[in-house]
């Protein structure tokens, strides 16, 4: 009876037992960790600097149960990549972290694709009821019947910062994945053993290499080749090595050549960052239609800087210099901003007209001249010049973009990741790297002009034959900064005597005293009646249709006014030529005889 | 002694009393009425104790999960005195339902003072709510979803809503504090003052309150609590505790006052009603009764089997 009673006692002190002896054989000593997870997982260095694992554990960053004890629990609700950009609020931009960012990039350009879908939808063949301005919205809708919209599903959608990061070789492998599409040092697709006590995990940086903005920035505009120099060519593989194609590759199995880089870059080694403000590339809030609305600077961000007395916010200031860690001093607050008050704290004064810049990457000084104002750079003739207009050393182009549909095959559908049916092959009339086309861009300045795109749709059916009424082209031209900027700029005559610049394109310009006329170089036919090249007819009228509403070729008054000045150009080679103070006046003096020129002409 | 045994309860010999002071327990004997309100109390204790042991590491400001997720994870014995209190935490529940309704079952309302009886009921009901903020304090994603529904719910009641809700949950950084206050405070005590007022001591029958203490000290050791979801976790579906997934599936489809307030505290003013309702009229009014605890049941069923498909499918 009393053995019996005094069982549930003996039950007691026999699970008491079990307890403290399971507590010694697992016993913790030392601090409490921030978390259990480095019970089984330790990393051969911690993330970045401000990232340190010992201070913040791994959960605050990837979730899970961080003192589960089992692996089963501790991984509840874990999160490989907390960077994408779906769970980001809930991870870096978490309260005490990073909360202004999240907003931010999902309502930027590159997050959205905004710009590239707004361009398509409008240009190409598209329904207006399935029109969708942002990529996660199209993502979540079934497949439609808009070609535009295939289009961007199956060739473009393969590029923004919702997408997940997949283990893949090469470029596709390296993008997306929201905030560490950006902000990872190794490029290759993090896939670490975990299961090893020292594993790799990926570095996290605000020193974005710039090789992580190539890896997408590297097709259409090819901006992210241009700065450094290299120019998509041919698909020939020359110049050839050994008898076969050359070794200068591109994702694609695209070839390159080896052209001046931007000065930037040629001279001082500056990378993409370097320029491109927070607020330019991850937004600041606000949902824009196009680029150069978002990107916060521009030439004169540093080489006219505007000088402020009062920081509007000067913890950014420091957050950044803090961030960046590679500035020579920190300064409590900028004296320097963009044109959406990004503080620009790696640009200080320097003696005179000096400037100096501290790259972000390595806080090396690269030293640079305010803009000069000579005589040159504030011509009143040349008011509406942009920088790009004189300073742009080369431009690639890419003419023609044909675009081939074949309704009976499948493609991979990027926003989805299945196939779906209908499968787009893309191929191109011809590359070229010469001097631009400029025309007027959305913002009233002159500045260079691409084709962006010149695209000639062909729909095949599932027997293999062409479907003429979906047949259709949409010759394109895109005002942009080509990043290929120089030093030096063309002579006078390279515009005022050139048809390419002009917009003409590229053949033997004739100038007659009634009109001007060109014999174009590049090839018409195939149902085009002009070159592809040519933005505007001789008389003013356009041959393509501008990317922007409000940009737009010469037109016929303008043509003239650059035109007139070309014969003139043999003698009256200077920017302080009197000529020019009021060349309206100089030239009604010519024509009513009273200058020397005629005389001399005769 | 008088020996209760109802249909289908298993007869079980009576446990002999150890000492002679156990006179509660002495002869009381499992199934039988007084033995489930013996349990109900003990497993209250019981829950009482591991939950001051709890509180000396608990905190409920900050990152609550987190500190949970320590107390279990990483303080010594943490783990098991948490297990304790879950499941003497639910064990009092169960007790008290199945104390509470076979009262209703054996009519014995009819043959206790009304008042006895609106205390007995009073404490079936706070076995609810006592569950239900401990189940927020897990500071989980379930937890913090059940505090905001709680919350929700409270605000649809008319007039007093806001000020209930004033004084049962708030947002932001408090949002714990007041469960809490409820959990550890408030409930705890009336649970004490109601039951001495209705049995008058305070330890009764300890030799079955040993038996159970060895029983889930024991099932604290090997049983798996369920698992804490992190407040930051992606996607899947959270549920409520278990006795309140048929109201849940219910909110799918009704408005919140009716579905979240009147539907469940029905039954509760009908239990306290029962002594005072005419004689001749207590068979319909016991029926009525038990028809709608059976509707909550099937409701809970239910919405258990909805949940379990949902989350084995999209979770």
């Amino acid at each position: 009876m009393k053995i019996r009673s005094l069982l549930p006692v003996w039950i007691l002190l026999l699970v008491f037992g079990f307890l403290i002896g399971r507590a010694q054989y697992h016993r913790k000593s030392g601090p409490i960790p921030p978390d259990g997870c480095v019970q089984c997982h330790q990393a051969d260095k911690d993330p970045s600097a401000s990232h340190p694992v010992a201070v913040m554990g791994c959960a605050v960053c990837h979730i899970g149960n961080p003192f589960a004890g089992d692996k089963k629990r501790a991984h509840i609700g874990m999160v490989r990549n907390p960077g994408r950009l779906d769970l980001a609020g809930k991870t870096c931009g978490q309260t005490s972290c990073h909360p202004d960012l999240p907003k931010r990039v999902t309502h930027s350009l590159m997050a959205t694709n905004r710009g590239i879908l707004s361009a398509m939808q409008r240009l190409w063949p598209h329904a207006d009821d399935e029109t969708v301005m942002d990529v996660k919205t199209l993502t979540n809708r079934p497949v439609g019947e808009s070609m535009a919209l295939d289009h961007f599903r199956k060739m473009c959608g393969g590029c923004h910062l919702h997408r997940p990061r997949y283990p893949r070789l090469g470029e596709i492998g390296q993008r997306g994945g929201g905030c560490t599409d950006c902000h990872i040092v190794e490029l290759e697709t993090p896939n670490p053993d975990l299961s090893r006590k020292k594993f790799h995990h990926p570095g996290l940086t605000t020193r974005i290499p710039s090789e992580n903005c190539v890896k997408c920035h590297n097709r259409s505009a090819r901006i992210g080749l241009s700065y450094f120099g290299r120019f998509e060519s041919e698909g020939y593989g020359t110049p050839f090595k050994g008898g076969a194609p050359g070794p200068r590759r591109l994702s694609g199995g695209r070839f390159y050549l080896e052209l001046p880089a931007d000065v930037h870059h040629q001279k001082g080694g500056m990378d993409c960052i370097d320029c491109h403000t927070e607020k330019g590339v991850m937004g600041n809030g606000t949902v824009y239609d196009h680029q150069e609305q978002q990107v916060d600077i521009d030439c004169h961000a540093c080489h006219d800087p505007q000088q402020q007395t009062i920081d509007p916010d000067p913890g950014l200031t420091k957050r950044l210099v803090r961030a960046n860690n590679r500035q020579p001093s920190s300064p409590s607050t900028a004296i320097f901003f963009s044109a959406q008050q990004s503080p620009l704290y790696h640009i200080r004064s320097d003696t005179g007209n000096r400037m100096i810049l501290y790259r972000k990457r390595d806080g090396h000084p690269v030293p640079f001249d305010r803009l000069s104002t000579s005589g040159i750079h504030d011509a009143p003739y040349h008011r509406r010049l942009s920088c790009q207009a004189c300073h742009t050393r080369w431009t690639p182009q890419c003419y023609g973009c044909h675009e081939t549909r074949f309704d009976g095959a499948m493609q991979r559908d990027w926003l989805t990741g299945r196939k779906s049916t209908g499968r787009w092959t893309e191929g191109r009339g011809y590359l070229r790297f010469r001097k631009p086309t400029l025309g007027i861009w959305s913002n009233g300045r002159i500045g260079p002009f691409a084709p962006g795109c010149q695209v000639f749709i062909n729909v095949v059916d599932p027997q293999g034959r062409i479907r003429p009424e979906a047949t259709s082209r949409h010759l394109v031209m895109a005002g942009f900064d080509p990043h290929t900027t120089a030093v030096a700029v063309p002579s006078c005559e390279d515009c005022h005597l050139d048809p390419k610049p002009m917009g003409i394109g590229q053949g033997v310009l004739t100038l007659t005293d009634a009109s001007l006329s060109t014999e174009p170089v590049s090839p018409v036919g195939n149902g085009i009646d002009s070159p592809l090249d040519a933005f505007v007819s001789p008389v003013g009228e356009p041959l393509q249709t501008a990317s922007r509403a409000k940009s737009r070729p010469f037109n016929r008054e303008e043509l003239a006014r650059i035109y007139r000045v070309g014969p003139c150009l043999s003698c009256h080679d200077r920017y302080q030529d009197p000529v020019y103070r009021s060349f309206d006046d100089a030239l009604q003096r010519f024509n009513s005889g009273k200058t020397p020129c005629r005389e001399m002409l005769k | 002694m008088r020996r209760v045994s109802g249909p289908g309860s298993p007869v079980v010999k009576p446990l002999s009393p150890v000492s002679p002071d156990a006179s509660v327990g002495k002869g009381v004997h499992p199934g039988s009425n007084r033995w489930l309100a013996l349990m109900a109390w003990w497993s209250f204790l019981i829950a009482l104790f591991s939950g001051v042991i709890l509180a000396f590491v608990y905190r409920p400001w900050g990152d609550v999960y987190a500190t949970v997720s320590q107390l279990t994870g990483w303080r010594p014995f943490g783990g098991f005195f948490r297990n304790t209190h879950y499941l003497s935490g639910q064990l009092f529940l169960l007790f008290t339902i199945a104390h509470t309704a076979e009262h209703v079952w054996r009519r014995s309302f009819q043959q206790i003072r009304a008042m006895d009886w609106t205390r007995l009921v009073c404490l079936f009901f706070l076995a609810f709510p006592l569950i239900f903020t401990g189940f927020i304090l897990k500071g989980d994603k379930e937890g913090i979803m059940a505090g905001r529904i709680m919350a929700a719910l409270v605000a649809e009641i008319p007039r007093i809503g806001s000020a209930l809700g004033a004084v049962l949950i708030r947002p932001g950084e408090d949002f714990f504090l007041l469960p809490y206050l409820h959990h550890t405070v408030i409930l705890p005590l009336t649970v004490v003052f109601l039951f001495i007022t209705h049995q008058r001591r305070l330890f009764p029958g300890k030799q079955w309150g040993l038996v159970l203490a060895a029983a889930i000290a024991t099932g604290a050791v090997f049983y798996p609590l369920p698992a804490d979801i992190p407040p930051r976790a992606d996607g899947g579906i959270v549920t409520g505790p278990w006795f309140f997934h048929g109201i849940q599936f219910l909110l799918q489809f009704g408005p919140a006052f009716w579905v979240g307030i009147i539907w469940p505290l029905l039954p509760l003013v009908l239990l306290i009603l029962l002594p005072r309702v005419p004689k001749r009229w207590i068979p319909s009014a016991v029926w009525l009764t038990a028809v709608l605890w059976l509707t909550h049941a099937v409701c809970l069923v239910i919405g258990w089997i909805s949940l379990s498909t949902a989350m084995g499918g999209g979770g």
